[in-house]
């Protein structure tokens, strides 16, 4: 049935991006996190653009970019030998740039939470810069890494505009839950529509609340 | 004090909304309408002195607005199903809906050098085709009959999907897709840029297009008058001009 897989594509999707987002990311933050390099700002500003930054934007520019066409498009197909509009790949592209912000960001306040404090500590006690990384700052940052993967996850479920403007609608490929739906609200179909927005609704608030769950320790609370 | 200023306000809101009645009309046309509803409201405009305010999207979209009650006088969809539903519904001026146009398809394709009849190229199963979603768009349908008749019930091979035909034709016109099928009007709109063969109207069933004039509490004039418009030589004119075909 056609709308378990965008169900099932969806969750691909997401489990991938998400994958991918964590694994560029915790470099990334840990940079931001303790750099003082006069370009910082700006590549803060960078990462964040997706929040801004209306869908279409990305769409648009993803749509020539990725068009066998360009450049990169065409280096892609000689690479692969499929384009990479219309694709699962493609996709997963333009979810990584969709969500990133909602990688780097807790992630990056997760690090500087860490201190200098611990990592100076740490290297008195011989350890080197890795492995203070890897046995201090990583554990101490375990919610931050979380959260991020959490809600890279959840945001690329939640994904539609990039998704309308590039996908091409394939089912199996590239028809997520989110233009399912559209369809479905287009030819009439609440009932197929009501079934997803409703899953959705429960997924995304389940999601946040396991979130907040385990951020949201009380000002008051002891440690 | 308050007083006055009240008795200003309610003054310039009654002028406001007379001008609005007499002169206006808000009309929802399918994006696959648009520029040529565009230069019909331009001529209209021209000739009544009545003002038109185009507002577009995709059939399914409007006609959900409608049903909102959304604040529509006329509605020129992309389909004479939608319309029917109107009128059953309630929401239509007796008398109405009519047809206004016959849409028309053609295939266009990046690559001037590409050869070979309409047959030649959609039977290509290396090519890489944009259609308007045949669940959602009335041209989306056209299209897939037509493919379906030169490659059989397998047509899915290579095809993607625009949730509208202008999308469809967006992905072809950025070198995203290598043809696609899409209405006429938008092939000669841009045959600046793009090539194109028109698909013959035998290929697939008749794509009419209804016009509908909705049941509105203020009767407007220009509504009306618009509604009318559509049938005189003038609009007729522009339509053909356009890539469209005239109802019987």
């Amino acid at each position: 049935m056609s709308l378990w897989s965008s169900v099932w594509l969806t969750l691909q999707l997401a489990g991938v991006t998400t994958v991918i987002l964590v694994v560029i990311s915790i470099p990334l933050a840990w940079w931001l996190a303790g750099t003082a390099s006069r370009i910082k700002p700006a590549v803060e500003a960078l990462t964040a653009m997706p929040l801004v930054l209306p869908p279409t934007v990305l769409g648009f520019y993803l749509l020539i970019l990725m068009s066998p066409a360009s450049p990169v498009g065409a280096f892609w197909v000689t690479l692969t030998g499929e384009s990479l509009t219309f694709s699962f790949s493609g996709l997963v592209i333009a979810s990584v740039f969709y969500s990133l912000p909602f990688a780097v960001q807790p992630l990056q306040g997760a690090f500087q939470s860490v201190g200098r404090g611990m990592m100076e500590a740490a290297a008195t006690l011989g350890a080197s810069r890795w492995d203070a990384f890897r046995s201090v700052a990583l554990p101490l940052s375990r919610r931050g890494v979380l959260t991020a993967a959490v809600l890279s996850f959840a945001h690329t479920v939640g994904e539609f505009g990039v998704v309308l403007m590039v996908g091409g609608n394939i089912p199996g490929q590239t028809r997520l839950i989110s233009i399912e739906i559209y369809s479905a609200v287009e030819t009439l179909d609440y009932a197929s529509a009501h079934l997803l927005s409703g899953g959705l609704l429960v997924f995304s608030f389940i999601v946040l609340t396991i979130v907040y769950r385990m951020n949201g320790r009380g000002v008051w609370a002891g440690a | 004090m308050t007083f006055r200023i009240l008795l200003l306000l309610s003054g310039l809101v009654a002028t406001l909304s007379t001008a609005a009645q007499s002169e206006e009309a808000t009309v929802a046309v399918a994006t696959n309408f648009l520029s040529t509803a565009r230069d019909i409201s331009a001529a209209f405009m021209n000739e009544t002195g009545h003002e038109v305010i185009l507002v577009h999207g995709s059939t399914g979209k409007l006609y959900a607005q409608i049903v909102a009650g959304a604040p529509y006088d006329v509605f020129l969809s992309a389909d004479a199903d939608r319309p029917a539903r109107l009128a059953s519904g309630g929401f239509l001026v007796e008398g109405s809906p009519k047809p206004y146009a016959v849409g028309r398809l053609a295939l266009v394709y990046n690559d001037a050098s590409m050869t070979g009849s309409i047959q030649d190229i959609l039977s290509r199963q290396d090519l890489r085709v944009a259609v308007a979603d045949p669940a959602v768009a009335p041209y989306g349908r056209a299209a897939r009959s037509v493919i379906e008749t030169v490659r059989g019930s397998d047509w899915r091979n290579g095809i993607v999907l625009g949730e509208s035909v202008a999308q469809a034709f967006a992905f072809v016109a950025t070198g995203n897709a290598d043809i696609g099928l899409v209405a006429l009007s938008l092939a000669i709109e841009h045959a600046d840029r793009i090539a194109f063969h028109e698909v013959p109207a035998t290929f697939h069933e008749t794509i009419r297009q209804d016009a509908a004039l909705m049941i509105r509490r203020e009767v407007s004039g220009a509504a009306h008058a618009f509604y009318e418009f559509l049938d005189l030589p003038t609009a007729v004119e522009i339509m053909t001009e356009a890539g469209y075909g005239v109802p019987p």
